[in-house]
């Protein structure tokens, strides 16, 4: 099972890999730097712990064939789907969301997991024969499997994590052809049905929102992080403040800043030079996964490579516009920095996939 | 939609991401040049107004765990003007809880800033009054407010907190590092223009209270010479006066009284005159106190035996061409005569046969010319020369303890030495530093600095000393009862104006120790420049006996002329166990309530001299039986005594 051919390995991406390593290398450090004075230098020693868990689970992703995991696709579905509804059942409430089901010392977030399991899901079903040609039939399986853990995960409540789900599902769709004004004739639509959202949205949601119309409606309340963001990463200038730049008081006002906010972290003490490094790092990274999609050998490839991109890259750049204030606030963590390890795993085993795909595109 | 087609669309969205990455480093840019000055200084001033909130202090105790001073919970008023409505209604309101006038708080409201102090640390029934007030523009931040229970009681040792919560005087500034506590920090404000102010501050981060300090000090002999002193201190109207009380065995700071003194609850009213340690900061000349260390060093290289005799040169003698006469003329004169009397002519034969090198060595021995390093902020090391810059003049007249100054607790650490057998022992004055929940977290043991000399010459001094306040000029020091070993001081200051020595009464002083054969504590008590004081030049010696006593029968040593001690086996004899005659005012009861207590103690167990102790100044009869320890006791423990009543104690060998 975990026999890799040769010929694999000669077609292993190193930039892919370099670049991802570039990002992990970063947000350690900047973990480190922001736990090194305090007691919580545990946390780094974790992180690093699921950066090693990862690395493995990336090897074995990228070893199987990813035909073969689009087959088992249904399986991890409804697996997925699963620990979504053990969620309600089992899972530990923090702040008042039910996102976590505790599994020995760590807790897992299972809509976290699920996203891969839903990318595999729409490309299964885009590229069963019931869809083709793809069109109104493919979107309407798509909306369905979209559908029942989009409305599960919104209920923990987690809408950032359920978003997310929604540019994923575009993008493959644009991918595996539709039509764009059908696309975009359904996003019309669903522009037009956005007042009503607002009333099915709870009220801190909907704070988040006017928030970002106007910070200054709530200094202290909800636009406390987006304003104190703003600071850390306007204060670090061109070269940032340094490890020890004394930045460490201005940070303890940074709530979730290990998480989250890390961006700002980082951004206050390395600058824009720093800044301008990882971005980089991010965006090879993504065009790289694009590029591995218009060489793979066939439509599935093509597929899971840009779902495995879509994911990476869509919460990159919403908790990005988040962290910079361009986008309202929705707890998404920042791909392959945020400490966290069901997010650590799965950007680890999307990287694995867009290695799967490469791997196999000359075989 | 065919497959060359797909590829270029998977390469738009490519190109769209990249794109995006664009975007955001645009923002970046944005954010961290254009906008870098603006947001680094709108951090404090508009989007957040923070305050530290003071930990509480911890509490300094004295070495029985009486609370010395101890922080409590206090508020703290401020007022946002910008968010007053009425700031001229406000302010008659304000004023009237506040007690101040209308028109200072009115000035103060109408500050165009958006946040001002009104008041630190506010009364529990004015922060009621404010909160009653219910106006959105005033607001209130824990703090905690310093407290000196025993007002001035050893204010000196203690000092006192500053408003900031920074010690500046005494114990209080030197461990403030260990006090303070982490500070921690508030949101008090929510935005620049005002809008959504609550009056509960955010708290961001918890402060850490600081930790305990176990003094030395003991409050009740602190309350005695405290006592004592003051009494003189006004009847004389001395410039200063001071008294140190050590336990010559650890060097232990039990008491350290100065006048004038301070009440640290209101230490703004007091002055640095007030407030300054004397004890440690004010060197003075020590004068004739000071020949004890010459005593010690002739003595100990047998430069000199007790008795041998010293010619007083009719009171004039001539060193390096200078005529130095004695106060008194005296001829021959023993050693031990030459200190009873302080003879100056004698003291200065002796020096001058001691020599110069080793008798700086003795003086720097027994610490003087360098700090104690007690730990108290201001400590001055005295003024002793190195030999080197002595003038022909300077041994004789250092032998009478001129040209040469010391701080009284030098002085008394070195007395501490001579009663603690020639080992000076470091002076210290904090016990303990505890933790939030008082228990000992690091505990100073006793240290000694070095051997000075042999406990021979330390037993011999001793006894001349004794002879000092027998039958020499300390006469007025005794202690009835006990038997004390001391010496008095006069300095003559010179005078600003001529350069000379006045003639006025300068720093008089007396030294000493007792028990002398046990000591359990040595004094000094100064004056400096008492006028119409009818002891003349020993005036503090009566001091020192009055402390002396009542300290001495606090700490329960029991005093030699209590009983007969009888321990003839079977015969039966009646000893006294009367109280010897007081001295003084009555000892504060609440501080002995043994002393009061008229009810027999329980004595199984004691041995003879505990028991006589117990029963000392219940005024009974004791008919004693047997040696050894106590086994039986009549009438039996807890039964009422009367005056004169005869007690019966068995005692059988352990």
């Amino acid at each position: 099972m975990f026999y890799i051919d040769r010929r694999l390995l000669e077609n292993v991406d190193w930039l892919l890999l370099a670049t991802a390593g570039g990002a992990l290398s970063l947000g350690a450090l900047t973990l480190a730097n922001l736990t090194v004075s305090r007691a919580a230098g545990g946390l780094v020693l974790r992180q690093l712990l699921w950066i090693g868990i990862g690395a493995v689970a990336l090897v074995i992703v990228a070893s199987f064939d990813y035909r073969t995991l689009v087959r088992a696709a249904p399986v991890f579905y409804l697996l997925g789907i699963l620990g979504l509804v053990a969620v309600f059942a089992i899972g530990r409430s923090v702040s008042g969301a039910r996102r976590w089901i505790p599994v020995g010392p760590f807790t897992v977030q299972p809509a976290e997991l699920f996203k891969l399991a839903f990318v595999l899901m729409i490309v299964w079903v885009l590229t069963s024969r019931w869809a083709q040609p793809v069109g109104k039939a493919a979107l309407g399986l798509a909306a369905a499997v979209f559908a029942v853990p989009f409305v599960l995960i919104v209920k923990q409540p987690d809408l950032g994590t359920a978003l997310v789900l929604l540019p994923v599902l575009a993008l493959l769709l644009v991918g595996a052809g539709i039509r764009l004004r059908l696309l975009g004739g359904l996003g019309l639509a669903g522009l037009s049905v956005m007042p009503l959202v607002w009333f099915v949205l709870k009220d801190y949601q909907r704070e988040r929102f006017l928030v970002y119309l106007d910070p200054y409606r709530d200094p202290l309340g909800t636009a406390y992080n987006v304003i104190q963001a703003k600071i850390a990463i306007g204060s670090g200038q061109l070269l940032g403040k340094g490890i020890a730049g004394a930045t460490q008081s201005r940070l303890a006002f940074l709530p979730e800043r290990h998480t989250d906010f890390i961006f700002a972290v980082f951004a206050e003490t390395w600058g824009f030079v720093g800044c301008l490094l990882l971005i980089v790092c991010y965006a090879i990274l993504v065009t790289r996964g694009f590029e591995i999609a218009a060489t793979a050998r066939e439509p599935l490839g093509r597929l899971v490579a840009i779902g495995a991109t879509a994911l990476l890259a869509t919460q990159t750049l919403v908790n990005l516009g988040m962290v910079t204030g361009l986008l309202p606030i929705v707890g998404i963590p920042l791909p392959m920095m945020s400490y966290g390890g069901s997010s650590m795993m799965v950007s680890m085993m999307a990287l694995g996939l867009l290695l799967s795909v490469r791997m196999r595109q000359f075989a | 939609m065919n497959a060359p087609g797909l590829r270029s669309r998977t390469l738009i969205l490519a190109a769209l991401f990249a794109c995006a990455f664009t975007g955001l480093l645009g923002r970046l840019a944005y954010l961290q040049t254009f906008r870098h000055a603006e947001l680094a200084a709108a951090a404090e001033r508009q989007y957040s107004k923070t305050v530290t909130i003071r930990p509480k202090r911890g509490p300094i105790l004295d070495r029985h765990g009486n609370t010395l001073a101890a922080s409590s919970a206090a508020e703290s008023l401020f007022a946002q003007p910008r968010r007053i409505a009425n700031p001229a209604d406000l302010a008659r309101r304000v004023a009237l809880i506040l007690g101040e006038p209308e028109g200072e708080v009115r000035r103060r409201l109408d500050a165009d800033r958006s946040f001002v102090w009104l008041r630190r640390r506010l009364p529990p029934l004015a922060v009621q009054a404010v909160r009653s007030l219910g106006e959105p523009g005033l607001g209130l931040v824990p703090e905690t407010m310093r407290f000196y229970p025993n007002r001035e009681l050893a204010a000196h040792v203690l000092g006192f907190e500053g408003v900031d919560g920074v010690g500046l005087e005494g114990t209080e500034r030197a461990w403030d590092a260990h006090l303070a506590g982490a500070p921690g920090k508030a949101i008090v404000e929510r935005d620049a223009l005002g809008r959504d102010v609550t009056t509960s501050p955010l708290l961001i981060k918890r402060p850490t209270p600081g930790a305990g300090l176990s003094l030395t000090i003991d409050t009740t002999i602190q309350y005695l010479a405290e006592r004592e002193l003051d009494a003189a201190y006004w009847r004389t109207s001395a410039r200063a006066a001071m008294a140190v009380a050590m336990d010559p065995r650890t060097g232990e700071i039990l008491a350290l009284a100065v006048r004038p003194t301070f009440n640290p609850n209101s230490f703004a009213t007091a002055t640095g005159n007030e407030w300054r340690n004397r004890a440690i900061t004010d060197p003075f000349e020590p004068g004739s106190t000071f020949k004890v260390i010459l005593a010690a060093g002739a003595l100990e290289e047998g430069v000199v035996k007790p008795t041998d005799r010293v010619y007083g040169g009719n009171g004039v003698i001539t060193v390096a061409g200078t005529t130095i006469r004695d106060w008194k003329k005296y001829g021959w004169l023993t050693f031990s005569e030459v200190l009873q009397n302080s003879s100056n002519i004698g003291s200065i034969r002796v020096g001058l046969a001691l020599g110069r090198d080793r008798y700086y060595r003795y003086i720097s021995d027994f610490g003087f010319g360098s700090p104690t390093r007690i730990g108290l902020p201001g400590e001055s090391r005295g003024l002793v020369r190195d030999p080197r810059h002595w003038s022909g003049l300077s041994l004789a007249t250092m032998s009478i303890g001129q040209e040469v100054s010391v701080t009284a607790l030098q002085l008394v650490a070195a007395f501490g030495a001579v009663a603690n057998g020639g080992r000076l022992m470091q002076p210290q004055v904090v016990r303990a530093v505890l933790d939030a929940d008082g228990r000992e977290t690091r505990a100073f043991e006793p240290r000694a600095i070095r051997q000075v000399i042999s406990p021979e010459t330390a037993r011999t001094l001793t006894r001349l000393l004794v002879n000092v306040v027998a039958q020499g000029t300390g006469r007025v020091a005794a202690i009835p009862g006990y038997e004390v070993a001391g010496k008095t001081g006069t300095a003559q200051k010179l005078d600003p104006a001529t350069g000379r020595y006045s003639h006025a009464p300068g720093v008089l002083s007396f030294v000493g120790f007792a028990p002398a054969d046990d000591p359990r504590i040595v004094m000094l008590v100064l004056l400096d420049e008492p006028k119409n004081e009818q002891w003349g030049s020993e005036a503090a010696a009566p001091i020192f006996s009055a402390i002396g006593g009542e300290v001495l029968r606090y700490l329960g040593v029991p005093p030699h002329d209590t009983a007969p001690v009888q321990l003839v086996a079977s015969a039966t004899t009646v000893g006294s166990a009367r109280d010897e005659p007081r001295r003084g005012a009555e000892v504060v009861s609440g501080d002995e309530p043994r002393r009061d207590d008229p009810s027999m103690p329980s004595l199984a167990g004691k041995t003879l001299r505990q028991a006589l102790t117990a029963l000392a100044g219940r005024n009974v009869e004791v008919e004693i039986h047997g040696r050894g320890v106590v086994v039986a006791q009549a009438p039996p423990a807890g039964e009422a005594l009367r005056g004169g009543a005869v007690t019966r104690l068995e005692l059988a060998p352990r």
